[in-house]
């Protein structure tokens, strides 16, 4: 893939004299894209230039579990670094058919920053986890503050999916979501799934308030994010970004706080907490009812594409242990779910 | 519990996986006869998963009245081997008989036809419950009681993500 990688960087920059890559390795770990990290040495009219690269493509279809568009993913890292001062990575190169990369393609930059929480949540840091915390509340605040017309003004988010998401008000982008999780339900329930089913029933009679939507990252949590020195350095993976309901991404990060116990939501102290802060910022009310309605919505979004990857494997139609394993994470989850629900003691 | 996929078919995928994922870029002569036992280990275990429980009731069953059988015949005979065969005979006769243990299939079968049925009954709850029907709530309440029963079960059980956590995740 170097060779290819060269070639690719060689077409995309032709003004170019060289391209070399080095340091080239695939990145362990992800349930999405393959990911690599490489250096490519430039030479071109004006010296030297050395670019620090992530490249993400699209696996092979037959074990792709989770799939995204590598085109939409470029284009919204793009606008985000453009179009505010939230720290993405620059997007380089884009191989949108995988032309010469073999699959579709992206190439950005790789950030400085560690993804690494650990150290952070240890005790005696708490004053930079809360100023990151704090910033990672504000990088949120203003992607939803930003208008919808400067980073989506072609209409290419409203139903990222492409999944049949109506989103020409938040009514109907509410009620063709759920409909969506209800359908998607009968399709992919490889098995019956009582739990899954009760959390998409619930939602049609808990709906909050509505607000604007705006654009959403999809996957705001605790791992996609990179930090340096009390400071934010990028947020990264927009592959599940979308035009939705701004308080899917609250829900979100308060479900992963909880699960991998990096409470970055309780670590904010400014205007007496992180929804208040966010709010203040945004202009965006959200209350604690909101954001327990917003963990089963936003688990509903993602449960979905999982339970589809655990019923390809289970047809056969993946060739990924990893749709298996997916059937791990299912199960651990539930609890979470059931605990969202307010689900009493178990019966004797 | 998820009926599909059952224990047996989740070694089967694991099997699979090895032959697919693992042994082609295995090193040495040594790890890839290592992990063809592991393979055999585990085809063991997925026949025996669904018979388990089944055949070693009834097999209870039979030694009991073997057992019992014996020591009737050894009534005919005097002396110290034939005292504790009738031992054995009266101890085997106490254990009592197990009841016919459903095959696994038949439970799988109803298993799964009652989960739909609880599934699809939550969805009409919750219908009645956006409609105002003030039974609904205390309704629903009632299957998720059961149904944190058998979370709680599945966690405590059957799935080990407490060793480790989620693997993989980059």
């Amino acid at each position: 893939m170097e060779a290819q990688l060269e070639q690719f960087i060689q077409q995309e920059r032709p003004n170019t004299k060289s391209v070399r890559i080095e340091n080239f390795q695939m990145l362990a770990g992800g349930y999405s894209q393959e990911t690599y990290s490489a250096d490519a040495i430039i030479e071109n009219a004006n010296g030297r230039e050395t670019l620090p690269l992530i490249i993400r493509r699209d696996p092979p279809p037959e074990i792709d579990i989770l799939p995204t568009n590598r085109r939409l993913e470029y284009l919204i890292t793009q606008r985000v670094g453009e179009q505010t001062t939230i720290p993405v990575p620059t997007a380089h190169f884009l191989d949108e058919k995988g032309a010469t990369l073999e699959r579709p393609s992206m190439v950005i930059q790789r950030l400085s920053g560690s993804a690494d929480l650990t150290p952070l949540f240890q005790p005696g840091n708490e004053d930079e986890a809360e100023a990151v915390a704090t910033e990672f509340c504000e990088r949120l605040a203003e992607l939803h503050a930003t208008s919808l017309d400067t980073l989506d003004p072609e209409g290419e988010f409203r139903d990222a999916r492409g999944v049949g998401i109506d989103s020409s008000s938040w009514e109907s982008y509410m009620t063709s979501s759920i409909e969506f999780f209800m359908q998607s339900y009968q399709q992919i329930a490889f098995d019956p799934l009582p739990v899954f089913y009760d959390m998409y029933a619930s939602l049609p009679n808990r709906l909050p308030q509505p607000v604007p939507l705006a654009m959403c990252h999809g996957d705001y949590q605790p791992s996609n994010f990179l930090y340096e020195d009390g400071h934010i350095t990028g947020v990264i993976d927009w592959e599940a970004a979308h035009v939705g309901d701004p308080r899917e991404d609250i829900g979100w990060l308060y479900q992963l706080s909880g699960i991998t116990g990096f409470d970055l939501a309780g670590s904010v102290k400014a205007d007496g907490g992180f929804l208040q802060h966010y709010s203040k910022l945004s202009g965006i009310p959200v209350t604690l009812e909101d954001v327990g309605f917003f963990m089963v919505f936003s688990s509903a979004a993602l449960a979905a594409p999982i339970l589809d990857a655990v019923r390809r494997g289970l047809d056969g139609e993946s060739q990924n242990f990893l749709s298996t394993y997916m059937l791990q994470p299912l199960v651990a989850a539930q609890p979470g779910y059931c605990g969202i629900l307010g689900y009493p003691e178990a019966e004797e | 519990m998820f009926t599909n996929p059952s224990s047996a078919r989740v070694l089967e995928l694991i099997r699979e996986s090895l032959d697919r994922d693992v042994i082609p870029d295995l090193q040495t002569n040594a790890a890839r006869v290592t992990v063809q036992m592991i393979q055999q280990m585990l085809l063991s275990v997925e026949r025996r998963l669904p018979v388990e429980q089944q055949w070693m009731a009834d097999e209870c069953n039979r030694m009991a009245r073997v057992l019992q059988e014996t020591a009737s015949a050894a009534k005919a005979y005097e002396g110290e081997a034939a005292t504790s065969l009738q031992t054995i005979g009266s101890r085997a006769s106490a254990t009592g008989q197990f009841p016919e243990v459903p095959t696994y299939s038949s439970i799988n079968e109803r298993y799964g036809e009652l989960s739909n049925l609880l599934t699809d009954a939550l969805g009409h709850l919750h219908r009645l419950d956006g409609e105002g029907w003030s039974e609904a709530p205390n309704l629903i309440k009632n299957l998720r009681a059961y149904l944190q029963l058998r979370i709680n079960r599945d966690m405590q059980g059957i799935f080990a993500m407490d060793a480790g956590g989620l693997l993989g995740r980059g």
